[in-house]
C-alpha cells in the first residue's frame, strides 16, 4: 500500500484540479439571489465574465508565485518589502481564506438545518463540521490530496441532479436575448467571489506542485474553463426554470428550483435532498484546501516544522465567527465584508505586488548589466 | 528492561482496545438520526382547505364546535377558517372495506395560516406534516376578502412545501371538499391531485402551469395566472373552468368554452377531444381526437399597429362520427372538409377566448412578457400605457389541422 504521508508533491495537473474543486461550493446558493437580482436574465453573462476576471485574479498570482518557486506567500513578502508591509499583506491572505472558510460553514450549515436536519441545533452542526474539515487537515498533503482526488467525483454527480431543472425551462424566461442592463450585469459580477472561492490558496501550494510541460496558468485556466462553463449552462437552467425575478425572491433558488421538479413514474422524489448531499463533499474540499493553506502559510512565515500546530490557533475563531453571524443582518455584513476583502486582496493587493517584484528584479537585472 | 518493554507492549494494546470500543459505543450510540421521527409520530396533511371564517354555514352545533376550534388572539381577527385533510396512518377496521373513511378533518379559525396550524395541535397527537400536501383549496369568499397573496404566503415561505402542490378556487365551501371521500376508496388529497393530472386530457380544465410554483413565479413576475375551478355540489366534486387573477385579485371565471380557448393558445393539451358539426348534415358531430398539438404565439408591430399571431399546427384522429348516416371517409374531400371546420372552431374559439381575457383585463397567455421579450425597445416606449393599449390588440389565428387517422371501424 502506497504512504500517502511520504507524499508532499502534487503534479501540475493536480495542482490544477485541487484550485479548481474548491471553487465551487455551498456558498453560491443563496449569493444566486443576489447575482440574478442585478443582472436578471443575464446572469449567464455575467457568470461568463466573472470568469474571466477571476482567472485573470488567478493567474496574476499563478505569475507572482512562480518568481519564488520554493516560497509561500508568507515567505517572499517579508523578505521583498520588510516586514511590516509583509505582515500586513499576510494577515490580509489568511483574512480571506478564513473568510472562506467562515462562508463555506455557514452556508452549508444553514443549507443543512433549514432542509435536511431541522431539529438539529446549529451550533452542533457547525461544529460536527470544523471536526471533520479539522480531521482531513491534519493529515500530510498527500493523505489530503488522495481525499480531494476522492471527493471531486461528488462534483460530477452534483451537476447531473442539477441538470434536472432542464425539465421545467422555458425559454421565454431568457429573453430578451440581448443585454440592455450592463451596469447590473456588472454588478453581478462582483457577487460571484462566492462563486469562484478560495483559489488564493494557490499562493501557499504553489510550492507544492511540480513544474511540468504545462503550466500552472494553463492547467488552472482549464479548471476555471470547465467551472465557467458550469455556471453559464447553470445559470440558463436556472433562470429559464424558475425565471429571474422568482430566482431573486428566494433566498434558495438553487434548492427552490429543484423541489419544483417532478420525474413522472419513478420513484425518485425529494430530490433537493440529494442535491444538498451533493454540496457537503464538494463544499468540504475547498473548506480543507482552505484550512490547510491558512495553516501551512502560517507554518511558513513563522517558521515551524507542522502545520498541525496552527490548527487549534484558528478554530475557537472560526466556530465563534460561524456561530455569531447567525442572523440575516450579521450574515448579510460578514457577506459584504468577505466580498470587498477578497476583491481587495485580487484585484489590488496582488497587481500591486506583481508590479513591485517585476519592478524589483527588473533593477537587479539593469544592476547586473551595468557592472 | 524487558518488563519495560512489556509494559509499552500492554500499553499499546490497551490503547488499540480503548480506541476499539469507542468506536463501537460511538456507532450504537449514534446509528440513525438522533432527531428521527417516524412514519407514524407525523400527521400527513393532504388537503388544505381555506374558508372565510364569516360566511361557512353554520348549525348551532356546529357553532359551538368553532368556538372550540379556535383560540384567542391578541393581534388580528379570525378571517379564514383552515381546514387540514389528515391521513390516518393506522389500518382501518375493515368493517367498510375500500368504503372505510381514511382521512379525518381538523380546523380552526384565525388570520395567519401558520398561527392556526400550530393551534392545530392542540387537536392532533402527532406533529403536523406538510411535504405530502396534495391539494389546496381555496373558497372563492376567503379570495375575495383581501386576495389570494395572505392566503398562499404560508404555503410558498414554509421549507416544508412542495412546488407542485395543486391549488383549487371553489365558489362553494372548501372545507366541505376537504371532508370528501372519494368512492375509489383513495384519500381525498389524491384523489383531488388526480383530477387536475388528467387535464391533458380534457379539454375542459386548465392544469398546466396552476400549481403552487407556477402561481409563485406569476406573482413574482407580475403577471397573471388562472387557477382550476373545482364545484362541489350534493357530495359530487367536478372540476372544469378557471378562476382567473389579476395582481392577486380574482376577476372571474371562465367556463369550459372559454377554458378550451385559453389551452388552444397555450398547447397544454395532448390527447383532448374537439367536436364539430358534420360538414355533411349540421345537426349531428364529429369528434377529433388530437394527439399532437404545437402552438406559437408572437407579437408583431407594424407602424404604430401592435398585433399578435398565433399558429397552431394540429394533428389527431376521427373519434366519434355521430351521423345516423354513413360517411365515406377515405374521401379526401370529406376529410379535407372536417379539417377546415376544426381549424374554423379552434380558431374562433382561440378568437373568443383573446376578447373574453381582453374584455375582462387579463392576461393569462402572458401577452405582456411575449412584447417585453420580442421587442425589448418598444416594450420601454408603451410599457405605463400597456393597460390602454392591450385590450386593442388583436389576434390573428391560422390553424393547420391534419387528419392522420380515421379510427378503428369505418
Amino acid at each position: 500500500m502506497a504512504n500517502l504521508e511520504r507524499k508532499s508533491k502534487m503534479s501540475n495537473w493536480q495542482f490544477g484540479m485541487v484550485i479548481t474543486s474548491g471553487l465551487l461550493t455551498a456558498r453560491l446558493l443563496p449569493t444566486t439571489s443576489y447575482v440574478v437580482s442585478y443582472a436578471e436574465q443575464f446572469a449567464w453573462f455575467s457568470s461568463a465574465l466573472a470568469g474571466l476576471i477571476f482567472y485573470l485574479a488567478a493567474y496574476l498570482m499563478i505569475r507572482l508565485g512562480e518568481q519564488f518557486p520554493r516560497e509561500t506567500i508568507g515567505e517572499y513578502i517579508p523578505r521583498l518589502f520588510g516586514n511590516k508591509f509583509g505582515s500586513a499583506v499576510f494577515l490580509i491572505f489568511i483574512t480571506v481564506l478564513l473568510i472562506n472558510i467562515i462562508n463555506c460553514v455557514t452556508s452549508l450549515t444553514k443549507l443543512t438545518t433549514i432542509f435536511l436536519f431541522d431539529q438539529t441545533p446549529y451550533v452542533v452542526l457547525v461544529l460536527m463540521l470544523l471536526l471533520a474539515v479539522v480531521y482531513c487537515v491534519m493529515q500530510e498533503w498527500g493523505t489530503i490530496l488522495r481525499v480531494i482526488q476522492i471527493l471531486v467525483f461528488a462534483l460530477p454527480l452534483l451537476y447531473i441532479f442539477y441538470s434536472l431543472i432542464w425539465l421545467n425551462f422555458e425559454p421565454l424566461n431568457l429573453l430578451p436575448l440581448w443585454p440592455d442592463n450592463f451596469i447590473g450585469i456588472l454588478r453581478g459580477i462582483v457577487f460571484h467571489t462566492a462563486y469562484y472561492a478560495g483559489y488564493e490558496s494557490l499562493l501557499v501550494l504553489l510550492p507544492l506542485a511540480r513544474s511540468g510541460e504545462v503550466s500552472f496558468a494553463r492547467t488552472v485556466g482549464w479548471g476555471f474553463l470547465i467551472i465557467t462553463l458550469i455556471y453559464v449552462i447553470g445559470a440558463v437552467a436556472l433562470v429559464g426554470g424558475i425565471s429571474a425575478q422568482t430566482v431573486a425572491s428566494v433566498p434558495q433558488p438553487v434548492v427552490y428550483a429543484m423541489k419544483s421538479i417532478e420525474l413522472p413514474g419513478t420513484f425518485i422524489e425529494r430530490l433537493e435532498n440529494y442535491m444538498i448531499m451533493f454540496f457537503v463533499p464538494v463544499t468540504y474540499i475547498s473548506m480543507v484546501i482552505s484550512y490547510f493553506a491558512l495553516v501551512e502559510g502560517c507554518r511558513k512565515y513563522l517558521k515551524y516544522n507542522d502545520h498541525r500546530t496552527f490548527i487549534p490557533v484558528f478554530l475557537p475563531l472560526i466556530f465563534f465567527v460561524s456561530i455569531f453571524i447567525d442572523t440575516p443582518q450579521r450574515y448579510d455584513a460578514f457577506r459584504y465584508f468577505g466580498m470587498y476583502v477578497v476583491l481587495f486582496f485580487s484585484f489590488v493587493v496582488i497587481p500591486i505586488l506583481l508590479f513591485l517584484v517585476w519592478r524589483k528584479k527588473g533593477r537587479k537585472k539593469n544592476a547586473k548589466r551595468n557592472r | 528492561m524487558l518488563s519495560g518493554i512489556d509494559r509499552v507492549k500492554v500499553m499499546h494494546v490497551i490503547w488499540r482496545i480503548a480506541v476499539i470500543l469507542f468506536g463501537i459505543f460511538t456507532c450504537l450510540l449514534t446509528t440513525g438520526c438522533w432527531d428521527a421521527k417516524e412514519i407514524q409520530d407525523r400527521n400527513f396533511v393532504l388537503v388544505a382547505a381555506i374558508d372565510d371564517a364569516d360566511i361557512v354555514e353554520k348549525s348551532e352545533s356546529e357553532k359551538q364546535k368553532a368556538q372550540t376550534e379556535t383560540f384567542v388572539q391578541k393581534h388580528g381577527t379570525k378571517e379564514y377558517m383552515l381546514s387540514l385533510q389528515i391521513l390516518k396512518i393506522a389500518k382501518s377496521d375493515g368493517k367498510g372495506g375500500t368504503q372505510a373513511k381514511n382521512t379525518f378533518v381538523i380546523s380552526d379559525t384565525g388570520k395567519p395560516m401558520f398561527e392556526m396550524v400550530r393551534d392545530m395541535l392542540g387537536q392532533s397527537s402527532k406533529s403536523i406534516f406538510f411535504e405530502h400536501l396534495e391539494a389546496i383549496v381555496i373558497s372563492e369568499a376567503a379570495v375575495k376578502k383581501s386576495g389570494l397573496r395572505p392566503i398562499l404566503d404560508f404555503f410558498r415561505r414554509d421549507p416544508e412545501m412542495r412546488s407542485r402542490t395543486k391549488i383549487f378556487i371553489t365558489p362553494g365551501e372548501a372545507k366541505a371538499i376537504a371532508e370528501f371521500s372519494p368512492p375509489t376508496g383513495e384519500p381525498g388529497g389524491l384523489y383531488l391531485n388526480g383530477l387536475v393530472r388528467n387535464h391533458k386530457k380534457n379539454i375542459h380544465v386548465g392544469g398546466a402551469k396552476t400549481d403552487v410554483g407556477f402561481i409563485t413565479q406569476g406573482m413574482d413576475n407580475n403577471t397573471d395566472y388562472a387557477i382550476p375551478r373545482l364545484n362541489y355540489i350534493d357530495k359530487v366534486p367536478k372540476l372544469g373552468g378557471m378562476a382567473l387573477f389579476k395582481n392577486d385579485i380574482l376577476m372571474g371565471y371562465t367556463d369550459e368554452y372559454i377554458t378550451r380557448g385559453l389551452k388552444f393558445i397555450y398547447g397544454t393539451e395532448k390527447s383532448a377531444v374537439i367536436t364539430i358539426k358534420c360538414p355533411k348534415h349540421l345537426e349531428q358531430e364529429i369528434v377529433y381526437e388530437l394527439f399532437k398539438h404545437d402552438t406559437k404565439l408572437t407579437p408583431h408591430i407594424e407602424g404604430d399597429n401592435i398585433y399578435f399571431t398565433l399558429d397552431i399546427t394540429m394533428q389527431g384522429n376521427i373519434g366519434e362520427i355521430n351521423c345516423a348516416a354513413e360517411h365515406d371517409i377515405h374521401d379526401v374531400q370529406f376529410l379535407h372538409s372536417i379539417e377546415e371546420a376544426i381549424a374554423q372552431e379552434v380558431s374562433k374559439n382561440a378568437q373568443d377566448c383573446w376578447v373574453f381575457q381582453q374584455d375582462l383585463g387579463v392576461d393569462i397567455p402572458n401577452a405582456k412578457g411575449r412584447f417585453k421579450a420580442y421587442h425589448p425597445f418598444e416594450w420601454k416606449k408603451i410599457k405605463d400605457r400597456w393597460d390602454e393599449i392591450y385590450p386593442t390588440i388583436p389576434l390573428i389565428v391560422s390553424v393547420n389541422v391534419s387528419v392522420r387517422g380515421t379510427g378503428e371501424h369505418d
